[in-house]
């Protein structure tokens, strides 16, 4: 069998094999169990509670959880502000890099409090070393916002009927420490032996076998590159991302880099069915899941392996792969690969252009987005996937004439209200940014690189990429301008926000109701059948309300280049 | 008026038309991040009572 092919079994088994025992895990560490951590850890987060007066013992309903969610997430949106206007005059700034402007600074900012990590900058010059060290922060805290709703939400299907959903604090901090942190070290110590820099010190000054003098900039990566994996962040410490020779040297830390985004977004799946004792539901979320990303990801390995038969008919050879845009040391097998890991996932960091991919596998990457369940970020795939079975719920209630139940909660107006409002801002957001940024050329169609099909496919996957807190570029876009800056800036704001508190919602009032025991005329949804019912659900969504765009863009330049 | 004294006016409006531009820009820029949260806060008895 061909190596690159066996190189992503590879990657995939090794993220299935340690998925598992780290959703026990977890789920340990959601329900109050001891870990190894606690001796270095308990202390200092006493030591934090006692300072900000905070009880991590104390139950909290689902509404106080969200408004001390939305606080936290406020102050670092200020504190952040003030970091990125500012970052010329403060220390760790070798390069002398600028102030970011107030609109880069603001879709910057929300970019990376939302664990989207859309970069309208580069790293090389574009930020300090306090900066990124701030940004890195971020990805810690961002990405345990998302698991801390989600932790909310496996307390509420828990319990048989409960009002107090676990102490936000707990599940944010824990996450951090005992999760993220300590996932995050292991991958940098490993990372440094590969070879990418951990300094402070600014550029390096090389001369190339050519005889010319080159500035090379480094910094802190080791450091950074972890959590932008493991946090499902995706923001790049140079701004040609996972690409670059220094955040991503060899095969190897390809390989660790895909299971470092990868392995908690799976992990979480399995920690649901552990933490709510219901480990055939989980494994119907599993399935569902990973038949969806398969689905996306065989065709786009398959495209990018057999080149590209415009090259072809040049008369170029091109045998191993459509390599325009990707890395020799990484090859076409693993960059299509990623390219699904990437955007399935919320990560969004790139081993290759995605702009260079097939047409077809460009329509994957913007499909893996605009469904944006298919494991999903940090905790918030799992939310994200909750609407949909909370739709298949109520719809198969409607086939088989059942009263809609989900784990002996019946589902009423009120959480169907919820979940399709939730349901329908992400296409909302997508559709009606980019018919704005298509309606008005003079800024949107003017920051094209590329005209026609292509370039409507830019614009679609600047949006999408948004909404989904993805973060990843088709690129050949200029896209730090004013318009690009802002728009983004508020797609990215409200679909980060709103879809975690919509779940949480949903969870909350079904977990304040009464318990209905399971009986002959209950819907089972731990079954393959309702798996394929929810299934049939996103499909839907997502052909009814992206199909037409997608017709616009890769798919008429698909049949253009016919 | 002198030369360089013209040349000290147009250097200091446009220094002072670049930083208000920043500083209009920054406030309205927080100002709807704010506004954003506040929306989200909102949001949550909207959930509740809808």
């Amino acid at each position: 069998m061909n190596t690159e092919i066996l190189g992503i079994i590879a990657m995939f088994t090794a993220t299935l094999a340690l998925a598992i025992p780290l959703g026990k895990y977890i789920a340990k560490v959601y329900g109050g169990g001891k870990t190894f951590l606690d001796p270095v850890f308990n202390p200092i987060e006493k030591g934090f509670y006692k300072i900000s007066g905070i009880d991590p013992t104390r139950g909290m309903g689902w509404k106080e959880q969200m408004v001390a969610l939305l606080t936290i997430n406020l102050v670092w949106f200020l504190i952040s502000m003030l970091i990125l206007m500012t970052q010329l005059w403060l220390p760790l700034n070798p390069d002398g890099n600028p102030n970011m402007t107030p609109d880069l600074a603001f879709n910057t900012t929300i970019s990376f409090v939302v664990n989207c990590n859309l970069q309208h900058y580069s790293g090389e010059t574009g930020i300090s070393y306090l900066g990124q060290l701030w940004l890195m922060f971020l990805q810690f805290v961002s990405a345990a916002t998302g698991m801390a709703a989600a932790a909310a939400v496996f307390v509420a299907f828990r319990e048989k009927t409960t009002t107090q959903l676990g102490n936000f604090y707990d599940f944010f901090v824990k996450s951090c420490t005992r999760i993220l942190l300590p996932i995050s070290f292991v991958l940098a110590i490993f990372f440094v032996f590969q070879g990418m820099p951990m300094t402070f010190e600014g550029k390096d000054t090389i001369i190339s076998l050519q005889g010319d003098t080159i500035q090379v900039s480094r910094g802190p990566v080791a450091a950074f590159v972890p959590i932008k994996h493991v946090g499902t962040n995706g923001g790049g410490f140079f701004g040609a991302n996972g690409a670059h020779p220094f955040e991503n040297p060899t095969y190897f830390t390809n390989m660790l880099e895909i299971w470092g985004q990868f392995v908690i977004p799976m992990a979480m799946v399995f920690a649901f069915g552990y933490f709510i004792r219901k480990r055939k539901l989980a494994l119907m979320i599993y399935g569902v899941m990973t038949v969806g990303f398969f689905i996306l990801a065989i065709p786009n390995i398959n495209m990018e392996m057999n080149g590209n038969p415009a090259i072809a008919a040049m008369g170029i050879d091109n045998s191993s792969g459509a390599m325009e845009g990707k890395e020799t040391r990484i090859g076409a097998a693993a960059s299509g690969f990623w390219s699904i890991v990437t955007t399935v996932i919320s990560t969004g960091s790139i081993n290759s252009m995605h702009d260079s991919s097939m047409p077809l596998s460009g329509m994957n990457e913007l499909l893996a987005m605009m469904i944006n369940s298919f494991y999903g970020g940090d905790g918030v795939g799992i939310l994200n996937f909750l609407i949909f079975i909370i739709l298949a719920v109520f719809i198969s209630g409607l086939m088989v004439g059942r009263t809609p139940e989900f784990l002996g909660k019946k589902i009423e107006a009120r959480e169907m209200k919820i979940a399709m409002m939730i349901a329908l801002l992400h296409p909302f957001l997508i559709l009606v940014g980019t018919a704005l940024s298509t309606a008005f050329p003079a800024q949107g169609a003017s920051t094209l690189n590329n005209p026609g099909f292509h370039g409507f496919s830019e614009i679609l996957y600047e949006y999408t990429s948004a909404s989904a807190n993805n973060g990843s570029g088709f690129e050949g876009l200029g896209d730090n301008t004013l318009w690009w800056n802002i728009t983004t800036g508020f797609v990215l704001i409200l679909g980060r926000f709103l879809p975690i508190i919509g779940p949480v919602a949903i969870a909350g009032l079904l977990a304040s109701k009464k318990y209905v025991p399971e009986g002959a005329g209950t819907l089972k949804t731990d079954t393959a059948t309702f798996g394929l019912m929810v299934f049939a659900v996103i499909a839907i969504v997502a052909a009814l309300s992206f199909f037409p765009a997608l017709t616009l863009g890769p798919i008429a330049e698909y049949f253009s280049m016919k | 008026m002198s030369n360089e004294e013209e040349a000290c006016i147009e250097v200091s409006i446009s220094i002072i038309n670049h930083y208000s531009t920043n500083f209009m820009l920054t406030t309205i820029l927080i100002l709807a991040g704010v506004a954003c949260f506040a929306l989200f806060l909102k949001s949550i008895d909207f959930f509740e009572k809808i």
